[in-house]
């Protein structure tokens, strides 16, 4: 069963990361400075995650409307 | 009596039959536990029954602690705490005064903290307005001050405007106004009204709170303090038991005080703080390792973590609409189910596929209220709350096909309103059902069914043959009186193939007094209640098999035929459809006897509970020849009893059989009639319309019998009683009785009655005569049998019934 970007959104960080592992697929993780930036696919829309190495802290967990920004995290 | 062990009889036919489907009174199977999955019947399974919502019973601090306790003190301190108590309590209270800020007293178990409560805060000067799904065990603690003379009330549920109503009322009779609550409710999850019970603590000086929060502990609030304190502090008029087994995970109960002067007066004499053993050292381990937990922020990442699971719960119950019945950010969901046959269904549906879950039953909620409860907890990963619903959406509609119900019943059992999608299932069942080969055939109207039809099937099994019946409805319509106007309803379904009927019945809907069946010292209460100018306080409209001036064999079934319960299948939704259109609250099948363990579990499947109707009293054996054989045919004892109680005044007593009265006779009558019926709160109805009187009078079905007083009386030809009898059938059946008390103690005339209606029923060739309700001892020794008689019930709302349990319970302990 499908979630929505909004009802996604209104979960913390740490579930949402949850969600992502249980019912999305990771199509990217990369390693930029002191960051592991990963994008997954899930539902029907995808999802940049920030991860901080240093302090293992969640930073950022944010569906994306635009496609295109994976092209661009595979330049990095 | 009866009416207590018959609800025992129907929890224990409940609980039974589920513990043979293998669903009720389960073990677990495995040697050591792991996360949140347990082995039952050899099967691993998911686990949505845990009440440990923060999954902390596997939280390595808690478990080192609780070995540690153990090495230290032992596996038991076995002192009462009135002498001693082992260190760690100590430490304990000192760290649940931090976290909730108030003095705190420990108790074994919240059950033990109620008992320790109630009976020392509450005084026989105070009331007590109790909610109507409070908690069992704060009711229990309740029942041990009823006997101190204490007001107690029942309020229908979070219904707050009445709630003020009755502070408004009760202010200047009681010291305080308790009202008795629980934070977040076990069976439905839905929570009490803070924001509004705080205004009325603020609002009223006498109104006080009394607060279960046992669902709440933990999972909300600074500290997990429970969802009670959530959004607002302790107030000064409050007092709080919560529980340590469920989030807190420890096992016990704490009970939080507005002062330490209420705290320790509890902690003194509070009966199980005295007399009963304390936590034992393994649990005060575990706890003060979790309290020391809750003084931490990370009992909020814990909260935050679950808060999503429920959050997350409720959209996928939503995405998959399913019959939630209150939506909220506690951890206890149920899903309506409407009756006890689909609860045991999907109970195990749900445990093939791999998931436990509670089944949420009578006594727990009303039975037509039955549905499937489940919790989460912070171990459940989001995966497994989504298949689990998944799994519980695609069972459901299998399910409910497997047992006959469609959507629309569960919605309507717990007055929800019905989505639109689901009206395509209602078509879909309704057109199963007509691919049946029976037909429901209803009428409105004795007047449309053919007389030999009817009779064929009723005649002789009481007062409601095709005549009889004709009589009732042309007194009972078009009355003043809203209790003299009843509904006729025929309801017969055939076999369509044989032509021969499987069900049939006749329903009438009235309005009856809920307290009909109440003990009298209870009517007489009520009474006062209704002549006080409120007549029909404690009134319910009631759809019933038969009516309350017949009785018998009411409902036919032929249970030769294979479709027998096909056809009852139909009969419930004919009677629910009535039960709609009438707006009744109850359905009542009524006057069984005979009931063999199938029928029973049948009628209990599809949410009726099974009541004690008074005995009903017979007498069966007219094969003597006169009265002198009669006589011989008695008991020595009852014999003995004859002579000097029947017998004796004989000669004094002319006994007539009347013809064509005139309304004199009848309105003497009448008063007759209505001295008995005002003295007999035994079986409390509302009094019969004189009508009724002159309709039996000129049908020949009927006869009426006369006592009057002898020549040589001091009033001779005095009518001193009379009985009205159905003699239709080949049974002799007295209906009513009217007497004139002022001559019953000098010439016996109640004794007389009895004796005159065994001799008439012989007289005219009858195989038995009914004597009726109460009055068993007189009947026995006129040599009646009692038949043991019962009704099944269904009730939408309980909350009058709940009203005359709490006048029943404090009447019959002062």
């Amino acid at each position: 069963m499908k979630l929505t970007r909004s009802e996604f959104c209104q979960f913390t960080l740490k579930s949402r990361l949850e969600l992502l592992k249980e019912f999305g697929e990771n199509i990217l993780k990369k390693k930029v400075q002191m960051r592991l930036i990963s994008v997954y696919t899930i539902f029907d829309f995808y999802v940049e995650v920030y991860e901080n190495l240093a302090s293992q802290e969640l930073e950022r967990v944010e569906p994306v409307r635009n496609i295109h920004f994976v092209e661009l995290y595979k330049r990095l | 009596m009866r009416s207590v062990n018959t609800v025992i009889e129907t929890i224990d036919q409940i609980i039974s039959d589920g513990v043979k489907r293998d669903i009720l009174h389960l073990y677990t199977d495995d040697s050591k536990f792991g996360g949140n999955y347990i082995l039952l019947k050899g099967k691993k399974v998911v686990n949505f029954g845990s009440c440990s919502y923060l999954g902390l019973e596997f939280d390595p601090r808690l478990k080192e602690a609780s070995k540690i306790a153990i090495d230290n003190y032992g596996t038991q301190f076995s002192e009462s705490r009135a002498y001693v108590s082992i260190g760690l309590y100590r430490e304990l209270e000192e760290l649940f005064y931090r976290l909730f800020e108030a003095p705190c007293v420990i108790t074994p178990t919240t059950t033990l903290g109620h008992i320790s409560n109630i009976p020392v805060l509450i005084s026989s000067s105070d009331a007590i307005i109790t909610d109507q799904q409070v908690h069992n065990s704060v009711n229990t603690a309740v029942k041990l001050i009823a006997a101190s003379g204490t007001h107690i009330e029942v309020l229908r549920h979070n219904r707050m405007d009445l709630l003020e109503e009755k502070i408004k009322l009760l202010r200047n009779k009681h010291q305080k106004i308790w009202y008795l609550a629980d934070g977040i409710y076990s069976m439905f999850g839905d929570t009490a009204p803070m924001d509004d019970l705080i205004r009325l603590l603020n609002l009223y000086p006498q109104f006080h709170l009394y607060i279960d929060d046992a669902h709440g502990m933990s999972i909300h609030g600074k500290n997990g303090r429970g969802s009670v304190l959530n959004k607002h502090p302790f107030h000064p008029k409050m007092v709080m038991a919560t529980s340590l087994a469920k989030a807190f995970a420890t096992g016990g109960a704490v009970m939080v005080y507005p002062n330490k002067e209420m705290a320790r007066r509890v902690r003194t004499c509070g009966g199980p703080l005295i007399t009963s053993g304390p936590l034992q050292p393994a649990q005060l381990g575990a706890a003060v390792a979790a309290a020391k937990i809750h003084l931490t922020d990370e009992i909020y990442t814990m909260q935050e973590e679950l808060q999503d699971r429920i959050k997350f719960a409720n959209l996928m119950l939503r995405k998959y609409r399913l019959p939630v019945i209150a939506e909220n950010n506690a951890a206890v969901f149920f899903i309506g189910v409407h009756l006890p046959k689909v609860g045991y269904n999907m109970v195990r549906r749900m445990l093939e596929a791999g998931y436990y879950v509670n089944l949420g039953i009578f006594p727990a909620v009303p039975m037509k209220n039955t549905g499937i409860r489940f919790t989460i907890t912070r171990l459940h990963s989001f995966s497994q709350i989504e298949q689990m619903i998944r799994t519980m959406a695609e069972e459901l509609p299998k399910a409910l096909k497997e047992e006959g119900i469609c959507y629309e019943d569960i919605y309507k059992a717990f007055k929800l309103p019905l989505p639109e999608e689901q009206l395509v299932d209602t078509e879909v069942a309704s057109v199963i059902k007509q691919a049946l080969s029976l037909k429901t055939f209803h009428y409105k109207t004795i007047r449309d069914i053919p007389k030999e039809e009817w009779n064929g099937i009723f005649a002789g099994k009481g007062t409601f043959d095709w005549d009889g019946l004709l009589l009732l409805e042309n007194t009972f319509q078009n009355n003043e009186l809203p209790e003299n106007n009843w509904k006729f309803d025929y309801v017969i379904i055939k076999d369509i193939v044989t032509g021969q009927p499987v069900v049939a019945t006749f329903l009438t809907t009235a309005l009856w007094k809920d307290d009909m069946l109440s003990p009298a010292f209870v009517s007489e209460n009520v009474e006062l209640k209704r002549t006080a100018g409120d007549p029909y306080y404690l009134t319910s409209n009631v759809i019933s098999t038969g009516s309350l001036l017949t009785e018998g064999d009411h409902l036919f079934i032929d249970r030769t035929s294979p479709y027998w319960k096909e056809a009852m299948q139909l009969f419930f939704d004919k009677i629910n459809l009535l039960q709609e259109k009438y707006n009744t609250n109850s359905i009542v099948l009524r006057d069984f006897q005979h009931i063999d363990e199938e029928f029973e579990s049948f009628l209990i499947d599809n949410g009726f509970f099974k009541t004690a109707m008074p005995d009903n009293n017979v007498v069966t054996d007219l094969s003597w020849s006169d009265a002198e054989e009669f006589y011989q045919g008695l008991s020595k004892w009852s014999k003995a009893h004859f002579r000097k109680q029947v017998k004796k005044y004989q000669d004094k007593l002319d006994i007539c059989i009347e013809r064509n009265p005139t309304k004199e006779d009848i309105d003497h009558w009448y008063a007759l009639y209505e001295n008995v019926k005002n003295n007999s709160l035994e079986l409390n109805t509302f009094t019969l319309p004189k009508d009724l009187f002159i309709n039996i009078a000129n049908d020949r079905s009927w006869e009426i019998l006369t006592i009057k007083l002898s020549p040589g009386t001091k009033e001779p030809q005095k009518t001193v009683c009379v009985v009205f009898s159905h003699i239709g059938g080949d049974s002799y059946i007295p209906m009513i009785i009217g007497m004139d008390y002022s001559c019953n103690k000098e010439y016996k005339v109640y004794r007389q009655a009895l004796y005159q209606l065994v001799m008439r029923g012989k007289m005219i060739g009858k195989k038995a005569v009914h004597l009726g309700f109460s009055a068993a001892i007189e009947k026995k020794k006129l040599g009646a049998v009692s038949f043991l008689t019962y009704a099944f019930m269904q009730i939408r709302d309980s909350f009058n019934a709940e009203i005359l349990a709490s006048m029943n319970l404090a009447a019959a302990v002062s």
